[in-house]
Order: structure tokens, then sequence, then C-alpha cells
């Protein structure tokens, strides 16, 4: 397989799971003098705040902490999940009396690239035959080969993401319909996909 | 010309033709590069002086650069001219060829014998087998210590980045011969007691005064029975009144520093004792809280009664499903430092508390708590998350800055409770993060138990080397995660993270007395084995997988008079790998 339809593959792989783009959202940096209510689009790195068992989860964009508070419990574990990559997120404006406790009431977001520019596959991990394959959203099939197929088959039914390369192979035990491909990285968004109950 | 006429006439014709001064003439004829003609000796140690003869170098001498082969060891010389450079041998040189940039341009020159002692550590940052690194085996038994680890701050914390290591021996190659050769002291007392009072007053100024506040600031309103909003979920919004559990609580320790509560939801039996309450009470009174402060600084007194709130509550326990594998033992929550109508009503305390487990023998609420261990466990989870109260009161209320990261608040907890003399805890998972060092982050956000055991290890050393005022610098600063540790040692992060690693290997070996490199105050032997690999020099490849801020331990053996040869790969290319290489025997 050349390069070129490796990287077509890869960038048609990127599910939006819970997808921005929908209805439009102002790009800011911070909730500054935003009104309540606002649909707006930050951008930035996921972190965590604060002591344990309550952390807050904050996107640091270039220039401010935006606590992020969302209303959907499984979009805020999911983020929860991300921590540490670097997101879009869309969401309405929560005002405070103290400004320092406005936050976003986050209602979508999507992965961006890392900063190697790979771009990050998203998808719910099966086992198939003893074989791992990571399903995207659109379908696309991925046979999860190489050095780290060990740890990331231990998180079956999980949705997950992964960045790498497809890889040249001719073996015939590959799953059907499936893309070889060998990451070099990945991260657990939820141990248990919704889709895979 | 002379350069100064050069550079005079040059100003000139900028001067009179600026537009054409952008350095990208396609007219203007390429540059020499740099001539190294001869080295002062091509056999040479870190710290030695190395004079190198050439021309066309730049001037003055700290203008180039000279690169020890190690990417990681480049380093401006000292003193020289435009045909000699003299330049100290950098603490990271390998064996290889010099290069000399000067003018953007570069030049290789001679290679040279870097010669090593037993103890002596640097890093390395060559990927690939244009950059191997060369470790001469000058005895039978010499081993070699490398800890491949994941650098790259940009990169995510949870994803592990595979690595390879192949060796390879060979004879030595003989090298040409071209050459001839603290913070200020905190006074507890008086002083403090004035500040907590004055970011009382700042916080009311700035969050709004509720109502009843001025009751609730009188010392003789002490109330025997009170209630407590407190949190109920660890995935409910702390903002929703929703999320919260109405207790009522009676109070049965009042001290100088404290108020101890406890939920009058009780047991039939096997619930705490008068006297356990007292030792919970007296310990923070006369121990936890003054050592504490001394270390970390004052605090806040939103409800102006000079006295923090301890609650046992059911609550707590009930937050920790039945058999889960460990178990919350309390919490600060910084809410409760907010006064409405900032936050909802039935949220905030607007006091200081700390939440704390009831005891529950016979697993009423969930999980058993015999009473003597609930008893002891309050006392330590009480130094904690005071940590927890100092910090947050101090850096929202007085610096306007945000609250710490996750992975640096948590660590400055666990030294919290080795300061007060709870080593137990902080043994336990510092022995699951030696497990498996290169498996967990340090920068792990979400704080499981082997990130806890690296981070109060990783700030155990700090401390033991800069000394423990880093502690209420960290505390009382508006900087979070990574560049905390930087403004209170000086030193970069990723450098300091790497003699972490050696010392996690190096301490009381007895291979080096090199401070940075041993723990002062804590005998590593203590908290676990530190997990490591042995492979012979020029065997099979060996492959693995690390997180960022995380690192593998691996030793080869080589074989005498041949030199090892390691090239490191990284196939992802997200990890900005190094590796700390230390020569062991």
């Amino acid at each position: 397989m050349s390069r070129a339809v490796g990287t077509i593959l890869m960038l048609l792989g990127v599910a939006m799971l819970y997808g921005c783009g929908g209805k439009s959202a102002r790009a800011v940096n911070d909730l500054n003098g935003i009104a309540d209510g606002e649909l707006v689009r930050l951008e930035g790195e996921l972190s965590l705040h604060g002591s344990t068992p309550f952390p807050t989860l904050v996107i640091q964009t270039s220039t401010a902490t935006v606590t992020i508070d969302s209303r959907s419990s499984e979009i805020q574990h999911e983020l929860k999940g991300l921590v540490s990559m670097r997101v879009v997120v869309d969401g309405t404006v929560v005002t405070s009396t103290d400004p320092t406790l406005s936050r976003l009431d986050a209602v979508a977001y999507d992965l961006l690239p890392l900063p190697g520019g790979e771009v990050p596959i998203v998808g719910t991990l099966t086992i198939e035959a003893g074989q791992c394959v990571l399903t995207a959203k659109d379908g696309t099939r991925y046979w999860i080969r190489g050095d780290l197929v060990g740890v990331i088959r231990e998180y079956e039914g999980a949705r997950i993401w992964v960045v790498g390369a497809p890889t040249d192979t001719t073996a015939a035990e590959r799953p059907k319909q499936s893309t070889p491909f060998t990451p070099t990285g990945y991260g657990v968004i939820s141990e248990v996909s919704p889709s895979a109950n | 010309m002379h350069r100064f006429k050069a550079v005079f006439l040059g100003m000139a014709a900028c001067a009179l033709f600026a537009v054409s001064c952008g350095g990208d003439d396609p007219a203007a004829p390429p540059a020499d590069p740099p001539v190294v003609s001869s080295v002062s000796a091509t056999t040479v140690s870190p710290g030695d002086t190395l004079l190198i003869s050439g021309s066309r170098f730049d001037t003055p001498a700290s203008a180039n650069r000279v690169r020890f082969f190690n990417s990681l060891a480049v380093v401006a010389p000292f003193a020289g001219s435009e045909t000699e450079l003299s330049v100290v041998v950098d603490k990271d040189a390998t064996s290889g060829a010099i290069t000399v940039t000067s003018n953007a341009l570069s030049a290789q020159g001679p290679p040279l014998d870097v010669v090593r002692g037993v103890g002596d550590v640097f890093v390395f940052g060559g990927l690939g087998t244009s950059q191997p690194l060369v470790l001469p085996n000058p005895t039978a038994t010499t081993q070699y210590l490398v800890i491949p680890h994941a650098t790259n701050s940009n990169a995510p914390y949870t994803p592990n980045y595979s690595y390879g290591i192949a060796s390879t021996l060979a004879p030595p190659v003989v090298a040409n011969e071209t050459g001839s050769g603290a913070p200020g002291t905190y006074t507890v007392g008086e002083e403090f007691e004035a500040w907590r009072w004055e970011q009382t007053r700042e916080l009311v100024e700035r969050a709004g005064r509720p109502t009843g506040m001025t009751a609730q600031r009188a010392p003789a309103s002490v109330q025997q029975t009170r209630q407590f909003n407190v949190l109920k979920t660890t995935t409910g919004s702390v903002l929703e009144t929703s999320s919260y559990q109405r207790v009522t609580a009676e109070l049965r320790y009042s001290g100088t520093k404290c108020l101890v509560y406890s939920d009058i939801d009780t047991l039939g039996s096997g619930n705490l004792a008068q006297s356990d309450f007292n030792a919970m009470g007296q310990a923070f009174d006369t121990s936890i809280e003054t050592t504490n402060v001394a270390y970390f600084g004052g605090y806040s007194d939103i409800d102006g009664n000079g006295k923090v709130i301890i609650l046992s509550t059911p609550v707590v326990n009930r937050m920790t499903p039945p058999g889960s594998g460990g178990f919350i033992a309390g919490f600060f929550l910084s809410i409760d430092l907010y006064t409405t109508p900032s936050v909802p009503v039935g949220t905030t305390n607007q006091a200081e508390v700390l939440y704390l487990l009831a005891s529950d023998p016979g697993s009423f609420w969930g999980n058993p708590f015999p009473v003597a261990f609930t008893a002891q466990e309050n006392i330590n989870t009480t130094a904690h998350e005071h940590e927890h109260l100092i910090s947050f009161s101090r850096r929202l209320l007085v610096e306007h800055g945000p609250a710490q990261e996750t992975w640096l608040e948590e660590g400055m907890a666990h030294m919290a409770e080795r300061l007060n003399g709870i080593d137990t805890a902080n043994q336990n998972r510092a022995a699951l993060y030696l497990d498996d060092p290169g498996n967990i982050s340090l920068e792990h956000n979400s704080a499981p138990l082997e990130q806890r055991g690296g981070i109060y290890l990783f700030l155990q050393l700090m401390a033991d080397r800069y000394g423990t005022d880093i502690l209420k610098s960290i505390v009382q600063s508006k900087c979070t995660g990574r560049a905390c540790i930087q403004n209170v040692t000086g030193e970069n992060f990723y450098d300091l993270f790497a003699e972490f690693l050696a010392a996690l290997y190096l301490t009381g070996r007895g291979i080096t007395d090199d401070p940075q490199f041993n723990f002062a105050s804590i005998d590593l032997a203590d908290f676990g084995s530190l997990a490591t690999a042995s492979h012979v020099a020029g065997g099979l490849q060996v492959t693995g997988s690390i997180r960022r801020t995380a690192g593998d331990f691996h030793i080869f053996s080589g074989v005498l008079n041949q030199e090892t040869r390691l090239v490191f790969t990284n196939p992802g290319g997200s990890a900005r790998l190094r590796q700390v290489v230390v020569r062991i025997q």
C-alpha cells in the first residue's frame, strides 16, 4: 500500500464521536465577557486541576484555563479520558457571579492531531478470532499489529484512539476487510464503548 | 579586510539600501563553512578543556557552537579567535566526531573518545544508525545502565510510545591522531493568624459576603449540632445542589485549631469512640496543622472561626463501591471556600472542611472499615487533605491563579504525609511505581496510585536537593505543573526527571556519592525494588514502550576491550526519546 493511500485512510478514519461542526460556534480563547448560554468553541489541551477525587476538568487554551463541566456525563467522562490531548470543544457558556467559576457545558468535541502531525483514529476495539480490530465510526476496520498490540488488546470493547501507520503485509490471518495498522501510540477514551453495550 | 571595516561597510550599505538587506539576496555568494584542522586531544573526559584549531571561526568565540557528537552536548567556547577555540567538554559528550558551527555553517572535526568513570551519569539524545552511542568496555565486568525515557511535553501522557535498542559489539576504533594530545523563613504564630484574617477579608470582598456571615464569625457560636452539605458523587457536578447530601453532625471535639464533627447517621455498634475523636483533634491541634503550615504556608479562614472543621461521615464511605481495589479515604472540596451567590445554596459550607470516613466494621455502608483502622486512617488523611486546603486557598484566594495540576497537587499532599511522619501509604504506592516505571507517567493527571508513588519520590528528591522550602514556593505561586518545578529549582523539568530516574537506581548503592543521585532523607530500599531488565551487548534487539515522563531501566553487560554500540529508535517519533546512561560497573 502506498503511503499516500495510507494517509487518506487515516484521515477518513478520524471519527467525530461528538463531532464539532454542526450548529456554528464562535471560536474564543476564554469566557471573559461572553453571555450566559452562548455557544462557543475552544481549542487547547485538556487537563485536570485540583485534588482528587474531584479534580476539575479544564481546557488550557493559548491564553486561559477554562473549566469544562458538561451536563452530559458521557461527554464529561470521555473528555476526562482524553486529558493531555489537544481538542476542540463546543459548548454553551455558564456564567457565575464569580468569574473564576464560569464554565463550559460541553456538547461536542473533536480530537486534534498530535504534535508530530499524527492524526488519531478513534474507534471501538474488538477481538476477532484472536486478532485485534479497531472499527472507526465510518466503518473502516484496522487490524492492529506491532509491539503495542499486547497492551491494546486488553481494552476489548473500549473506545480508544491510535496513531501509527498502515502496514504492508500478505499475512493470511488478516481479519476480513481490514487494513493492517501498526500503532505507535494509543489512548483509552472510554473503557467500555456505549456502542458495545 | 579587517573584520571591523567589513562590518562598518556592511552597515553603511544596509543604511543606504535597507530594502535589499533582508539576507535572502540570491546574488550573494554563499559563505564558506569553518574548517577544523586539529584538536588538542582525541581522548577526553567531561570537564576537560579542548583546544580546536582551524579557520573561519566566528568571533567572539562564544558565537560558535561545538557539539560533542551527542545532540544534547552542545556548548559555546569560552575563548578563542578566528583560528582557535577553547571549549569545555560537555557533561553529556559522547564518543564520535565533534561538529563546529560558525555563522550557521557547520564543519565536522576529528572523532573523540570520551572516557568516563563508574557512576558518571549523562543523557544521550541520538536516534538511528547515524547516531550510535559508543561505550567502551575497559573491564571484563563493565555494565551500563540505560534508561530510555520520553520527554515530549506536547505529546499526550496516556499512550505508550514504542522504542528500540539495538546493540552490537565491535573492536574500538582508534581515533585519528590529528592533534597533540531559599526562600525566606515563615513564622508560625501571630503573623500567620493575622494573615488568615487578612485573606478572609480579601475573599469576602471578592466573592461577596454571604448571608449570616457575621453570626458565623463569632467564635462563641460553635454549634454543638450543625448541618453540612456533603458531596455524594464522584461523577456529578460540584456546582449542582443535587450532587450533595445534607447531613446533620454533632460536635465531638473542640480544640485550638479544629472542630471535629461526627455525622449522626451512626451504626448500632462499631462507631468511632470519643477517644478516637479526641485523638484526631489533638493530632491536628498539636502536630499536623503546625507541620503543614511550616512546610506549605498559611491558609484561609473563610468562616472566621480560626479553626478547620473535620467531619466524619458515612457519605464518604458510600463513595467507594463495595469490593473496589482502593477506597476514597476523604477529601477537601474547594467549593466550601466560595460563598453564595457565587455558588448555589446547598453546595458550599462556607467553611474550611475536611471530610473523612466513618468506621464501619460490618460493611453496612459498602466496605469494611474497622474502628482502629479508621481512626488512624482519618489522622493520616487529615494531613493529606489539609495540604489541599492550604494549596487551594493560597493559590486561588491570594495568588489569584488556577488550582494546581492534579498530578503535582497530589504529590504535594503525599509530601505532607511524609513530613507528618506517615510513611506506609507512600511506601506502598512507590513500590507500585518502581515495579513498572515505564508504564506510568509522572504527569498522569488522574493520579492513580502508582503515579502518586512516583511523584512523591520525585518531590522527595527535589526537597532533598533544593530544600523543603521549595514546597512552600510551589504552593505560593500561580504556576502549574512542570513550570512550578522549573521555577523553584531553576532547572529544566526533563533534565531533573532524567536525574530522578538515575537516582532511582543509583541511590544507596555506593556507585556515586553525588547528591543529585542519592536520596538524603529516605532509604529507597524501604519502598520496594526497581524493575530492571538485563541484556548482553550484541544480543537480541530490545524493544519496549514507555509513556511521557516515564522510563524503562535496562542494564547492558559488555565484553572486555570491545565497544558496545547502541542504536536507539522511536518508531512513532512523538516521544522525544532520550536515554540516561551511566556506567555502573
